[in-house]
């Protein structure tokens, strides 16, 4: 057996899926060849250090959970015809953030525009203030005549501000669908930094499209100026 | 005869672990890999009755959540595989810190290890998708090169070459980054 062809058969060899003979050979040829050896010795070196790479574990009872929200998620959809969860809705639903039954709109709870230059009146988007690093949710709804399903809506977060628990993302996309009348759509915005700007919403059904834009400022946090030193176990 | 949650559940659990790692390969993050196993469980649920049905569930589980990966994830373009080491603890402060570097001139133990990781880590990231795709798949996460065919539909002779060649560029970028 050359060298090449014993190394062909390295992933076999040590999966132990072989048949005896041709293990055999192998195996005469390994006793031969300190090559071929040390070839087999750093591949099962490197693959222990790569399988050693650590996995965070999840929550103990996450498994049981994810599986019981998948069927409920099923019954549901089967019971009231309504498009399945996505990640969205139940993970609010976990954090407590938003009521499963709510489903997508946008209108808003923010204060007027902002004081700046005096811009005319179409060209001024309404502003909100939030803190730097808290969690904001900021309630949007929309009206709508009719029931629409399918409906697409993203999010485009300006710079620096993000929707809690969808990290490094400027664009959050989701399918979902509206009724008849007001709903309402809560995001829970987290400003990482001081830069602020613009929020985009978009709704898009059929071909037909809706955008809503809110100027975002960023203070720093109301709260008591952390300790840098504090989090990192020193006293 | 339908199959009741709980038989859904007999089925899939004992995976989910796996499945879980592997996610945690594909997203590099604990909330995103909780996510995607998620996703998968709710596209599979409605299909309990084909999952029944499979001799090994396994490399079909793994095949649907990494194609639910792939088209969900790859349009947000960001890269399909991480083997970050996350080192940080519940409060999101780097764990490491937590030990004070002590007297002695010989580097911490621990230390060393975490090190080696990191820059196995990265080496393995530097890699092509195909082969980044293959080592997670086989050398990180243990899959058989049948279970590998199946999860990426793609012969076992391409695979075993990719492999191959995947492995010398990784001796390649760690002898490289020292």
């Amino acid at each position: 057996m050359r060298c090449e062809e014993a190394i062909e058969y390295l992933d076999e060899y040590l999966e132990d899926g072989l048949k005896d003979e041709a293990r055999a050979v192998l195996d005469a040829h390994l006793q031969g060849c300190p090559r071929c050896r040390e070839v087999f010795a750093a591949h099962q070196a490197l693959v222990a250090e790569l399988r050693a790479l650590p996995v965070p574990t999840p929550a103990e009872d996450f498994f049981e959970r994810a599986i019981t929200r998948a069927v409920r998620a099923h019954e549901h959809q089967q019971d009231h015809h309504r498009t399945q969860h996505r990640r969205m809705a139940w993970r609010y639903a976990a954090g407590g953030a938003l009521a499963a039954s709510l489903v997508l709109g946008v209108i808003l709870n923010v204060s007027p525009p902002t004081s700046g230059p005096a811009v005319a009146p179409m060209a001024a988007i309404p502003g909100l203030t939030i803190g730097l690093h808290e969690v904001q949710k900021v309630r949007l709804s929309v009206d709508s005549n009719q029931t629409l399903q399918h409906a697409v809506f993203t999010v485009e977060l300006p710079e620096g501000v993000e929707l809690a628990g969808f990290p490094n993302q400027r664009t959050v996309r989701w399918e979902g669908s509206l009724h008849e009348g007001k709903n309402l759509l809560e995001l829970p915005l987290v400003a990482q930094d001081r830069t602020g700007g613009v929020l985009v919403a978009r709704i898009d059904h059929a071909k037909k499209e809706k955008v809503f834009r809110l100027q975002l400022n960023v203070q720093p946090e109301r709260g008591a100026t952390r300790n840098a030193g504090a989090g990192l176990g020193w006293v | 005869m339908t199959i009741t949650p709980e038989a859904f559940s007999a089925l899939v659990r004992p995976h989910l672990g796996r499945l879980h790692r592997f996610a945690y390969r594909l997203t590099g993050s604990a909330a995103d890999a909780e996510d995607l196993v998620q996703e998968l469980l709710i596209k599979v649920y409605p299909r309990r009755q084909d999952l029944a049905e499979i001799d090994r569930p396994l490399p079909w589980l793994t095949r649907v959540m990494y194609r639910l990966f792939i088209d969900q994830h790859r349009r947000q373009s960001r890269s399909p595989l991480h083997l970050v080491v996350d080192n940080t603890g519940e409060d999101g402060v780097d764990a490491t810190l937590d030990s004070l570097p002590d007297d002695s001139p010989e580097p911490d133990e621990a230390h060393e290890r975490e090190l080696r990781q990191e820059q196995l880590a990265r080496a393995v990231e530097r890699l092509s998708e195909d082969h980044r795709t293959a080592v997670t798949l086989h050398d990180v996460e243990g899959y058989t090169l049948e279970e590998m065919q199946e999860i990426l539909d793609c012969p076992i002779g391409t695979l075993k070459s990719r492999l191959h060649r995947a492995r010398a560029r990784l001796r390649e970028l760690l002898e490289e980054s020292g």
